[in-house]
């Protein structure tokens, strides 16, 4: 007994230290380059885009009022037909919130990067490239759905995205200018590019990579217009990788033909949002493949059976998933998307035959039986097909939203309308409705400025 | 520290060989009884000549040892005459009677902090004891709901379910937002950390509720909740073998299952008949897959010409027949049978005492899945060695419990599911696909996909509760003034839980189909054939060591010191680890999880789009907990009636990622009492007692789930492609501080009226500060919100206890009241709201500045427009611009009802007895206080058939007038369902008063039984859930049970007790 009591004694007294034991093992500190890894792979955040601009774009129709009515989420039917308010008093939207949390977990590695030193490790160097990847990647999707499209005479007075640039969670910020914002977005992206490695982890598409670095910024650069430095980055990231799928290679299935490692993707994204479901990805038959954009595709395009679904009311939808092994609308950079702005640049430039050969080059794999190549009569001419042919390619990835604002602002005039059981709803060019409103909740909380619509 | 720490140890162990040279005394040895021969538990016994006083234990033995030849004891007990015996000259057994002055009294004479033991005459802060009997008045297995109703103070947070962190118990309301707001349980002098379950409650002798700071602050971090000390049996000294038998058989209806409104099947279909027309099933329809209705494969069929129009108003017909609740109360429930019995042994002799106890429950749920067994033993020995100076006390507990119950309750798909046929065969019913798919799909090649609830009803899922625990103590009087002792305890406990789903179970069918698939004609299952099981595991171990010196002296008869100092260390650690097994074969023991590749993500059979991973992998978790404490208590009382003490202690835990200064934090208390009645001024036949407390001191509390630092948690999972991924735990925030209470307490005990009126009364406020709060965040930071201190919460009441003896002699009647006045404020809150939505449906995550931590607001109703349409107010005016009302922030625009806990609430008990047979009930009140109805049946609610009000709504013009449920709308309207949910048409009162419990016992004692084998029996029968006696809302709505769950069923029990 007196033995066990003194044991007991210094074993208790004699530890002090154990006042710094964690409480829970599985708290983590992160340090290391694992550590860091296993936060930027977390694909519960990342990897996301906002699903606002999907539900916005003329991609797909509501056939009825009926099927309108019976949508579960109000955002869905306010967001069809442009709604003022799309929100409906709903707090914490996923399309804000998501991004913005992206940006707190890359802002964290990088804080927690600064203390360290990253010199030329090239391991680090990595990291605080994917940080940046992904802080530029969810500022985009951010200015994308809830700014103006950039327009270059009125980029330093309308009103951006608050630019969030460190991981203090009550620094709050004020929004900034479209010209800062696509500031940040490119030169994160540019110095991503300095820092990520050169190739595609083949295995593991949810990472970015230089060539990732480089397609973002042939995106950014293009939704911009400005198109000669779309090319140039168009360029670089097409040296590095180009390769299509040829889909007669592809099986057809009854889901996705794809893996997750569909050898187009360059960098994976996607938009998840349940609440949205059913006007984006389920296969409840409530939409359709809007008929006039469903009419762009031929009987030899394979793309008709491996993207869509027949519905059994004889619609078309986009529930089997592309570059993706499940349905959820892909969003990330691919290389076709990458043939098309480099066939759109030199198109813009007159460069018609380089043009048209790299336009083929893609459309060629996507055609069973003999191809016949795409030609054109002039530029202008060759700009519309390769514009019809980025509708046909980029389905889905809520890429055309970006273009209509931009389209428009060149004096394209698209206008897309609704039409309920007779009940017609229009969305004018530029009109204010291209720029979603902010949730009410990020307004009242940071005093941030909300869009007029 | 470690030196000093083995010179207290080398110096105690030398102290073992001194031996004392003694005067010849005497001891004495005695039973206190009252006048009909009961034992008179914790009555005080006082050698006159020296201060030297015992309490006798809870069989009314007492035993003083070394007391001088011809000395005189003074016999007192609060409700009896004093007694006097005087010029005792040998060692004797004394048989003393006392003599009532009040039988409705239940305070007793010692109270315990888990530390000390003080004379509650001498105590300064607020105390309440609650003796054996009073616990044992409500039969509960758990020992928290016996406290129900008879305490002062301490309210059971019934109908609090739906804000977040709602302890069970709460002693003087809150004072905490988010860290832990449980008081602390003490269970024999150490903190407890296992589960509450694993307590006898017939092992517990008695129950101290430390409130103030005084009395909780010598428990620093750990008291700001307040701390319920539980003491078990010991045996006496020098008590002959008592064998004590005790039984209860408790016998409980089945729920009601119409308590809760909903639509009848009538009504139902006719709403699903209306959606069905406007295309509201459509989506699901069209997926072939989703699950529809009986009614809706009816109206569809009908549409699609597949059946007659007579055919389908005939079906249509039967099935607004049906009321699935007929055949679940049938074979769902049954009746309830709780059994309880203990048998224990105590006694002792000159240097031991002992209480052995064996105790065994069994409950029989009223849902027929569910069970509870529970085992028990409890050994304690006390050896008292070199004429008392060395104590040593050795107690062994080991518990057992089992929970059985089905892990997947059956939930109707409709009010009209029919589960058994005519003739009583089980039937299959809609689940998770629609019965059309289920009956042809995969061509018989998949398992049945067919769901028979009468199938799944057998208990599959087990709860193992074991648990062990060692105490061992050793105190030894260094000097006559001064003891050492030093206290260990050890505890294990091993929760296992198992879901055991055999292949013929529907759980195990259905996943093992969801990932098949089919190519040409090859299946293919990754989930291999046989059963699933589901295993997690929870260990703890918890020790604590603390070393302690008591001194006790009087100087003179003016001045008394009594202290204490001690240090105590905490190490208290988890593990857990849950593990699927697939293709589980309970024979063998064997598992296919070895065949299931992780990594891969299956397509559903039935949806190939959407594709999941099997997990196979075990998780792990583990969790330490470090704790030092440093503490003291000193009391000084000046002649007898002027009292002040303090105490004060320092805590130190494994905080991760604070700086080390801020590990630790520093509490203090200090309080007062005057005797007053011990003055000269005050000789008053009418006072026997009066005596005025004040106190004030700090109380802490921590929230241990947050750091200072950014925190990764590894998750365990693996994502899309094949990575292990983390997620950020907290963001960081070098500023965390501990949680400080700081409480007033000014208290009077009281008896008077020739002892025939008593009790106590106590003013409290506690200004919790640097409380942890959920800051709402802007979105834009990444995160929804953020937890640091900075906010502040002030609690005010009073604790009023009242006994009256209100017929005394053969015939005997009196009431023992509690009334508790409680109320609480939010008073800063440095973060804004971010609408006056989220203030009304996020209240208890974002508190509101100047409002209870439970306040309830709503929006003004301007009652229903012309068309069914509610209406709200807009700045000023009438609007149903429900939007901007949800959006808007200006609290002005929102109605304040009050809080969801009562302001006002106690008890009223009163006891009948006339000779052997005593009568009492127990009347509880809960008044000042809200609760929210839910009430919506459209879009937001996906128009279920479990809505409540569907009856009520507005169905035409001029409805208006006589109804506030709005019409049914379609399609939904989000934010008018958002809106009038909240709306103070649903806000109602929850004032009521209950009729708790009634007991009737008959008692046998002593000598008049002396020729039966036993010397003591008791006898009785007790009735619960007699239900509401009176209410405010005028619905059949039991407040304590709001609209989402079903009041407890009406009980009785018979139950004895026997002593032989």
């Amino acid at each position: 007994m007196k033995k066990i009591i003194i044991l007991l004694a210094v074993s208790l007294f004699g530890c002090g230290k154990k006042l710094d034991l964690k409480p829970n093992n599985t708290l983590v500190i992160p340090k290391t380059i694992a550590e860091f890894e296993n936060l930027l792979d977390n694909t519960q955040v990342m990897n996301k885009t906002s699903a606002l601009p999907q539900l916005s774009a003329d991609e797909y129709y509501i056939p009825t009022l009926a099927n309108f009515q019976s949508l579960f989420t109000p955002i869905t039917r306010a967001a069809y037909i442009w709604q003022k308010d799309i929100f409906e008093g709903q707090s914490q939207i996923m399309d804000w919130t998501e991004p913005y949390a992206q940006v707190f977990y890359a802002n964290s590695v990088l804080d927690e990067l600064s203390k360290q030193d990253v010199g030329n490790d090239s391991e680090k160097k990595r990291i605080k490239g994917w940080a940046l990847f992904i802080r530029s990647y969810a500022f985009y999707t951010l200015l994308s759905t809830f700014a103006k499209a950039y327009n270059s005479e009125t980029a330093t007075t309308d009103l951006g995205i608050p630019l969030k640039l460190n991981s203090a969670v009550t620094e709050i910020v004020q929004r900034n200018s479209v010209q800062q914002s696509y500031d940040q977005v490119v030169n994160d992206a540019i110095e991503a590019s300095e820092l990520l490695q050169q190739d595609i982890p083949a295995l593991k598409r949810n990472r970015p990579s230089k060539v990732a670095a480089f397609a973002l910024l042939a995106r950014v650069f293009i939704s911009m217009r400005k198109y000669d430095q779309a090319e140039i980055y168009v360029d670089k990231s097409m040296a590095l990788y180009s390769k299509l799928i040829n889909f007669n290679s592809l099986t057809i299935k009854t889901s996705s033909s794809f893996t997750y490692n569909s050898e187009e993707t360059i960098y994976f994204s996607h938009n998840t949002n349940s609440a949205y479901s059913q006007t984006t990805y389920s296969t409840g038959a409530l939409y359709g493949v809007e008929p006039t954009l469903l009419g762009l595709y031929s009987a030899s395009d394979l793309r008709k059976a491996v993207y869509f679904r027949v519905n059994n009311n004889g619609n078309y939808a986009v529930s089997k998933g592309i570059n993706s092994q499940i349905n959820y609308p892909f969003t990330g950079l691919a290389t076709d998307e990458m043939y098309l702005i480099k066939a759109e640049c030199l198109a813009r430039r007159n460069k018609i035959d380089e043009s048209l050969s790299f336009l083929n080059a893609l459309v060629k794999t996507r055609m069973s039986g003999t191809f016949i190549p795409i030609t054109a009569l002039n530029s202008e001419d060759l700009l519309n097909k390769v514009l019809i042919e980025r509708r046909k390619a980029l389905i889905w990835r809520c890429i055309r939203w970006t273009d209509l604002k931009r389209l428009n602002l060149e004096g394209r005039k698209i206008t897309i309308t609704r039409n309920l059981d007779g009940q017609i709803y229009t969305l004018e060019p530029n009109s204010p409705k291209y720029v979603l409103p902010i949730p009410a909740d990020e307004i009242v909380l940071s005093g941030i400025k909300q869009n007029d619509r | 520290m470690k030196k000093s720490t083995i010179y207290i140890v080398m110096a105690m162990l030398c102290f073992f060989l001194k031996v004392e040279a003694q005067v010849k005394k005497i001891a004495i040895k005695g039973r206190i009884t009252n006048e009909k021969g009961l034992p008179i538990a914790n009555a005080t016994i006082k050698v006159k000549e020296s201060k030297t006083t015992t309490i006798a234990n809870g069989e009314g033995l007492f035993e003083l040892n070394n007391v001088q030849l011809g000395t005189t004891l003074i016999i007192s007990s609060i409700g009896y005459k004093t007694t006097e015996l005087q010029n005792i000259q040998k060692d004797e057994f004394l048989n003393v009677r006392m003599l009532t002055e009040d039988n409705g009294l239940e305070e007793v004479q010692v109270v315990s902090t888990g530390y000390q033991n003080i004379p509650k005459e001498r105590a300064t802060g607020s105390f309440v004891q609650l003796e054996n009997k009073t616990l044992n008045r409500n039969v509960g297995v758990n020992i928290l709901d016996r406290l129900d109703g008879v305490s002062s103070g301490l309210i059971l947070n019934k109908g609090l379910t739906n804000g977040a962190n709602n302890p069970k118990i709460s002693i003087r309301g809150r004072s905490t937002l988010f860290a832990s707001a449980e008081p602390t349980i003490v269970l024999d002098g150490f903190p407890y950390e296992g589960s509450i379950e694993q307590i006898n409650p017939a092992d517990i002798l008695s129950i101290t509720l430390l409130k103030d700071a005084a009395a909780a602050s010598i428990w620093g971090a750990k008291a700001s909740n307040g701390v319920i000390v539980i003491t078990t049996k010991r045996g006496g000294k020098n008590q002959k073998l008592q064998v004590e038998l005790s039984s209860t058989l408790t016998i409980g209806g089945k729920p009601n299952l119409y308590y809760q409104d909903q639509m009848s099947s009538s009504e139902f279909i006719d709403l699903e008949e209306y959606l069905y027309a406007k295309g509201y099933y459509t989506s699901a329809i069209n997926s072939g897959y989703r699950p529809v209705s009986e009614a809706i494969e009816i109206f569809n069929n009908r549409k699609l010409g597949k059946i007659s129009k007579v055919d389908s108003t005939n079906s249509i017909n039967n099935l607004k027949e049906r009321d699935v609740r007929i055949d679940l109360k049938r074979y769902f429930y049954r009746p309830s049978v709780y059994q309880q019995y203990q048998l224990n042994l105590n006694g002792g002799g000159e240097f031991n005492r002992y209480y052995l106890s064996g105790g065994y429950d069994k409950n029989m749920e009223t849902s027929v899945s569910n069970a509870f067994d529970r085992f028990t033993l409890k050994a304690n020995n006390t050896f008292s060695l070199f004429k008392d100076h060395l104590e040593i006390v050795g107690d062994i507990g080991f518990a057992s419990g089992n929970t059985y119950s089905a892990s997947q309750p059956y939930l109707p798909y409709s009010p009209y599911d029919q589960i058994v046929s005519a003739n009583g065969e089980p039937l299959s019913v809609i689940k998770n696909l629609r019965s059309a798919y289920v009956d042809t799909v995969g061509n018989g090649k998949l398992l049945d996909w067919h769901y028979k609830p009468i199938d799944e009803l057998k208990a599959n899922s087990v709860l193992k509760q074991v648990q062990y625990k060692i105490n061992l103590g050793i105190n030894y009087n260094i000097l006559e003034e001064l003891t050492l002792s030093a206290k260990y305890q050890y505890l294990k406990e091993s929760n296992s839980n198992e879901n055991n789903y055999p292949q013929q179970s529907f759980y195990t069918r259905d996943l093992i189909n969801r990932y098949s698939s089919i190519v040409g004609n090859t299946l293919n299952r990754p989930i291999p054939l046989g059963g699933i099981l589901e295993n997690s595991v929870r260990n703890l171990i918890s020790k604590i060591l603390r070393f302690q010196l008591d001194y006790h002296k009087s100087f003179g008869s003016e001045h008394d010191i009594n202290a204490i100092i001690g240090f105590e260390g905490g190490d208290t650690r988890g593990n857990s680890t849950s593990q699927s097994y697939f293709g589980y074969n309970p024979e063998t023991l064997t598992n296919g999880n070895g065949t299931i590749n992780p990594l891969i993500f299956y397509p559903y059979y039935y949806a190939p789009s959407t594709s999941q991973q099997i997990p196979t992998a075990p998780s792990l978790g583990s969790q330490t907990d470090i704790t030092q404490s440093y503490y003291t208590n000193i009391s000084y009382t000046y002649k007898k009636k002027y009292i002040i003490s303090g105490s004060a202690r320092r805590d130190e835990s494994n905080l991760f990622g604070v700086k080390a200064n801020q590990k630790g934090v520093p509490l203090w208390s200090t309080g007062l009492a005057w005797i007053i009645d011990k003055e000269n001024f005050l000789n008053s036949e009418w006072i026997s007692s009066l005596k005025l407390r004040a106190t004030f001191g700090y109380n802490g509390n921590l929230d241990k789930n947050i750091s200072g630092l950014l925190t990764l948690t590894n998750t365990g999972s693996i994502n899309e492609w094949g990575s292990n991924y983390s997620r950020v735990r907290n963001p960081p925030n070098p500023f965390l501080r501990w949680e400080k209470v700081k409480t007033y307490n000014l208290g009077l005990d009281y008896v008077v009226l020739k002892n025939r009126i008593s009790g106590s009364i106590d003013f409290y406020q506690k200004d919790a500060e640097d409380l942890i709060g959920n800051n709402p965040i802007a979105m834009q930071s990444g995160v929804f919100q953020f937890k640091g201190n900075g906010a502040s919460l002030r609690t005010k009441g009073i604790d009023l206890i009242l006994n009256i003896k209100n017929i005394e002699g053969a015939f005997q009647w009196s009431t023992a009241a509690l009334f508790n006045y409680n109320t609480d404020k939010v008073t800063s809150y440095k973060i804004k709201q971010t609408s006056n939505g989220n203030i009304i449906s996020g209240n208890y995550n974002n508190p509101l500045e100047g409002y209870p931590y439970y306040a309830i607001f709503s929006y003004p109703s301007a009652g229903l427009d012309n068309s069914g349409a509610p209406q709200g107010y807009l700045n000023g005016a009438i609007s149903k611009n429900y939007s901007e009302i949800i959006s808007l922030l200006d609290t002005k625009q929102l109605k304040f009802h009050g809080s969801a806990s009562p302001k006002f609430f106690g008890s009223i008990i009163n006891t009948f007895s006339y000779k052997n047979l005593e009568l009492s009930f127990n009347v509880i009140y809960k008044l000042g206080y809200y609760f929210r109805k839910l009430s919506v049946f459209s879009g937001s609610n996906n128009y279920s058939y479990t809505s409540r009000d569907y009856s009520q709504r507005w169905q035409k013009s001029g409805d208006e007038l006589s109804t506030k449920i709005p019409a049914l709308t379609y399609p939904a309207n989000g934010a008018m369902d958002s809106f009038f949910l909240n709306s103070e048409d649903l806000v109602d009162r929850a004032d009521h008063i209950r009729l708790q419990d009634i007991r009737l016992s008959y008692h046998l004692t002593g000598q008049k039984i002396s020729s039966f084998l036993f010397k003591n029996a008791s006898f009785f029968l007790y009735a619960k859930n007699l239900g509401i006696l009176w209410k405010t809302n005028e619905l059949s709505i039991d407040p304590d049970y709001g609209t989402f769950n079903i009041p407890q069923p009406f009980s009785g029990t018979v139950g004895f007790n026997l002593k032989f």
